[in-house]
């Protein structure tokens, strides 16, 4: 009998078709399908319990998919694990390490244990991930900021295609935060595919190229963030009584066919301006799109409105050709918030 | 990763030869192995333990040389010490082996490196051996420590420098032993804290059984075939290497079967951990079938050991033969017990790819395979020392010797089929590997005790009537009844062949359509979950098919 052929060619950095996976009794994913081109930054956000850590440790091969197929790079990670291991790079959950080594000790450790024969690439992973000073450090002295960078040196060692990190920011104080996410900005510039997991949000949406939001096992919604907010718009707008007229049994994923599901969005738009900020409020009651507008001390203004970056823009604009001094303009929520909360409904499994 | 044609990567992988293997390993050595050892150089503990135990024993044999020199005879005083010395060594490596051996797994997984460690690709093989030389490493810094103390009794007299050797090389390979079934325990446990207590609280009754049963108690029979042997000393085996006359004996018992079983011990061990360490979907059965069926040829050969010992009563020895092998095979037994029903889709895959042989796929994951190589190696085994026992009957010139090793052999072998064929249904029946093996011990228990309280109580009713016996007749033990009355006058002598011939055969027959059964349920359930896996990759290809047909796009024609 001739061999089946094992890897195919031309495939997508990670192919997700039909996933189910059980715990005991309790389906932990189902029918999870996802699609993720070379190259991207894909954000993988739910609720705790969605699944996430299990979709991630399938792609890992470290679990076996229960039903369906997963592909990463075109190798079915069911049947070829070894492969799938040369082209992944997985950073875990609150990973663990070898204590009483140095860096470039525990880093040539894995780089013998990939058998990536040339020990340069040790060189190459310390110095992208900015650990060059620190190569003669033990482990056991580092910052947990500096051991999730050791992580992503390691997992870097045998030249991954794509990097698969399970919230990799976790834990990790406000600067290491920052320096992780310029880090995988400069990874996908070196063509690596980056598959995260995050609950920091605003964190992702300054990475991601798409996105992907998983509840209760289902993916609800997944593609690029601007793309998944114009979807939404849109059905928002068809359907605005959509949520209340729905079934009560209906599935999130149901609504990514037939997205509406919310009224109209109350968004809210924090300016400060200088000086006594009730004196703008007649500026601003009665605007097109103003839903309403509150003033208080510090010259602070919290206006609701409906409208979209466009509407803030022509807010500020306004504003200044009225002779107010805008000193400060926060949106209440990012983008990637704002759709999380309204297409997931919280709801633990 | 090019995008190379996937079949190159998935030739079937050539054996080096062993000396190109052993170079390499030379130059490249196992990673996780330097790099535990490094790791261990660095904890201040390791030195600090060292001296301690050390020092401790050092004390000890300074006292009891200092006390001794006295009043007794240098020589006597040397071998004391020898005893002693190798005693405590025995007792440090056999409790710190396995302790040492049992957290190095379990620490990778509570430690949460283990992930990181799996995904390298180096394959569970490859792990365990670098888990194996660093544990093994670390006790024999132990052993090369006490070196200088084990040496004192050569100063004394009574002991020479080559038993001394001898002594310690076999404490050495005693330690290979001790770290691979400490390896074993670690490789189930994902608490290291646990697996030091379970490992513990296994290998301290072990070694005290070791000690006992094959030390002293081995001794005394070994001063029966050699006398040069010291009766009731612990630590025989290197004076009988110095000593015992060297002849067909002194290979097997001194040579052959100290190695096999040191050998069998440890490659069974290995090989639990590899089959622990690696994916339910991989292949984790080959490895323990080749050992089995290895280790069972050699069981079966060294439980004819007796027949050498005993003789003038070499039917016995073979009567002792099919007990032991009978013994080993319920091991078997349980051992198979955690079989999967087949190969997953991955192993059945990558056999395709390699073209692996019928001889390849036989040895691979599956129950009836492997319930048949148990059936097999068993039988065979069973039916050799069968024959062995009437051709020592024979030479003996006895018909009755003759008749009792029959019975013997065929209790046996009819027990052997019932078992096995628990076995199989009872894995054909379950989710995993749990159930069927508490299954096969809870009935090994009541069938084999169970009859002799049935005729207990069969006796006391029947006030006391010695026919009463025949209710035990369906425990394996029954045998020795049958054996015991085939020269006998009494009265219930026909009954009790006549039953325990019955039960015999019922035996038999029931394990016949067990097996029968399992295989039955074992195959609709193996073609079950192909038809399945076949389902879905249909689904998928028209899936994929629909998605690529440009016929169905939307709009087209």
């Amino acid at each position: 009998m001739s061999a089946p052929a094992a890897r195919r060619a031309g495939a997508p950095a990670i192919r997700v078709r039909h996933l189910w996976h059980r715990f005991g009794s309790r389906d932990v994913l189902r029918d999870v399908n996802l699609e993720l081109g070379h190259g991207e930054i894909f954000g993988f956000i739910g609720p705790n319990g969605a699944g996430k850590t299990t979709t991630i440790r399938i792609l890992a091969t470290l679990l076996e998919p229960m039903a369906g197929r997963v592909e990463v790079d075109g190798w079915d990670v069911s049947v070829d694990p070894e492969e799938v291991r040369r082209v992944v790079g997985y950073m875990p959950d609150h990973a663990g390490v070898y204590e009483h080594v140095t860096v470039r000790e525990y880093l040539e450790f894995f780089a013998e244990a990939y058998r990536v024969g040339d020990l340069g690439v040790v060189d190459a992973s310390v110095e992208l991930t900015d650990l060059g000073k620190l190569q003669t450090r033990m482990v056991s002295a580092l910052s947990k900021g500096m051991k999730q960078r050791l992580q992503l040196a390691r997992i870097l060692l045998h030249d991954p295609k794509v990097l698969i990190l399970d919230e990799p920011a976790s834990d990790l104080d406000p600067r290491a935060r920052i320096e992780i996410r310029d880090l995988l900005l400069e990874l996908r510039e070196l063509g690596k595919t980056v598959f995260l997991s995050s609950h920091i949000l605003t964190e992702l949406s300054d990475v991601c190229t798409s996105i992907g939001i998983l509840e209760r096992g289902q993916l609800v919604v997944a593609g690029p963030i601007g793309e998944l907010a114009e979807r939404l718009a849109a059905a928002r707008a068809e359907r605005p009584a959509a949520r209340a007229e729905s079934e009560p049994g209906e599935a999130p994923g149901d609504r990514l066919g037939a997205p509406p599901v919310a009224p109209p969005v109350r968004r809210r738009l924090k300016l400060r301006v200088l000086g006594d900020a009730h004196a703008v409020l007649p500026l601003l009651h009665g605007g097109g799109g103003v839903l309403g507008v509150q003033a208080s001390a510090g010259g602070l203004l919290l206006v609701e409105h409906a409208g979209g970056e466009a509407f803030v823009a022509e807010v500020v604009r306004y504003l200044v050709t009225q002779g107010v001094m805008v000193v400060g303009v926060e949106p209440e929520r990012n983008e990637l918030e704002r759709l999380f909360l309204e297409v997931t409904q919280g709801d633990l499994q | 990763m090019s995008d190379a044609p996937a079949a190159a990567s998935h030739r079937a992988p050539r054996a080096a030869p062993l000396g190109a293997r052993l170079g390499a390993a030379w130059r490249h050595p196992n990673p996780v192995w330097t790099r535990e050892l490094r790791q261990s150089a660095r904890l201040t503990r390791t030195p600090l333990v060292l001296a301690v135990v050390t020092g401790l024993i050092t004390l000890l044999m300074g006292t009891i040389g200092g006390l001794a020199t006295g009043h007794v005879e240098p020589a006597r005083v040397g071998s004391a010490l020898h005893q002693t010395f190798f005693s405590i060594a025995f007792a440090v490596v056999a409790w710190l082996a396995p302790a040492i051996a049992s957290s190095t797994i379990a620490s990778e997984r509570s430690g949460r490196t283990w992930e990181a460690l799996q995904l390298t690709g180096l394959g569970a093989k490859t792990i365990t051996r670098g888990k194996f030389l660093a544990a093994y490493s670390y006790v024999a810094l132990y052993v090369v420590m006490l070196a200088p103390v084990g040496a004192l009794s050569f100063l004394f007299g009574g002991v020479t420098a080559t038993e001394v050797l001898l002594a310690y090389l076999l404490l050495l390979v005693f330690a290979a032993v001790a770290v691979a079934f400490g390896l074993g325990i670690s490789s189930k446990f994902s608490n290291p804290a646990v697996a030091v207590v379970v490992s513990l609280l296994t290998s301290v009754p072990i070694s005290l059984f070791v000690y006992l049963g094959l030390g002293l108690g081995l001794s005394a029979a070994m001063h029966q075939v050699w006398p040069e042997i010291p009766s009731a000393t612990p630590v025989w085996l290197p004076t009988a290497y110095v000593r015992a006359r060297l002849d067909l004996n002194y290979l097997a018992l001194l040579i052959a079967l100290p190695l096999a079983l040191a050998a069998g011990v440890t490659w069974f061990f290995y090989e639990v951990c590899v089959a622990n360490m690696a994916g339910p979907s991989d292949d984790r059965s080959s490895g323990l079938r080749r050992w089995f069926l290895v280790n069972t040829t050699l069981v079966a050969i060294a439980s004819l050991l007796p027949v050498m010992l005993l003789p003038r009563d070499a039917h016995v020895g073979a009567i002792v033969a099919l007990v032991a092998f009978l013994g080993y095979l319920v091991f078997g037994c349980l051992l198979f017990a955690g079989e999967p029903l087949g190969p997953s889709h991955r192993t059945q895959l990558h056999w395709e790819r390699h073209r692996a042989s019928r001889w390849t796929r036989w040895m691979g994951p599956g129950l009836m395979p492997a319930l048949g190589s148990l059936l097999t190696l068993g039988l065979t085994g069973l039916g050799l020392q069968t024959l062995v026992g009437i051709g020592m009957a024979w030479l003996e010139g006895s018909q009755l010797a003759a008749l009792q090793v029959i019975v013997w052999g065929a209790y046996a072998t009819a027990f052997f089929l019932f078992l096995a064929g628990l076995t199989a249904l009872s894995r054909a029946r379950a989710q995993g590997p749990t159930a069927p093996r508490v299954v096969l011990l809870l009935t090994l228990f009541v069938v084999t005790a169970g009859p002799w309280v049935v005729a207990a109580i069969a006796g006391v009713l029947a006030d006391g009537s010695s026919s009463a016996i025949v209710s035990a007749a369906p425990s394996p033990v029954f045998a020795a009844v049958m054996a015991s009355l085939l020269d006998s006058t009494e009265r219930h002598r026909e009954l009790a062949l006549a039953v325990g011939s019955a039960a015999i055969l019922g035996w038999a027959l029931l394990g016949v359509a067990l097996l029968g059964a399992g295989a039955a349920r074992s195959r609709r359930l193996t073609q079950a979950h192909h038809a399945a896996r076949r389902e879905l990759e249909q689904a998928l290809r028209a899936e994929e098919e629909e998605a690529l047909d440009p016929t169905e796009a939307p709009g087209a024609g």
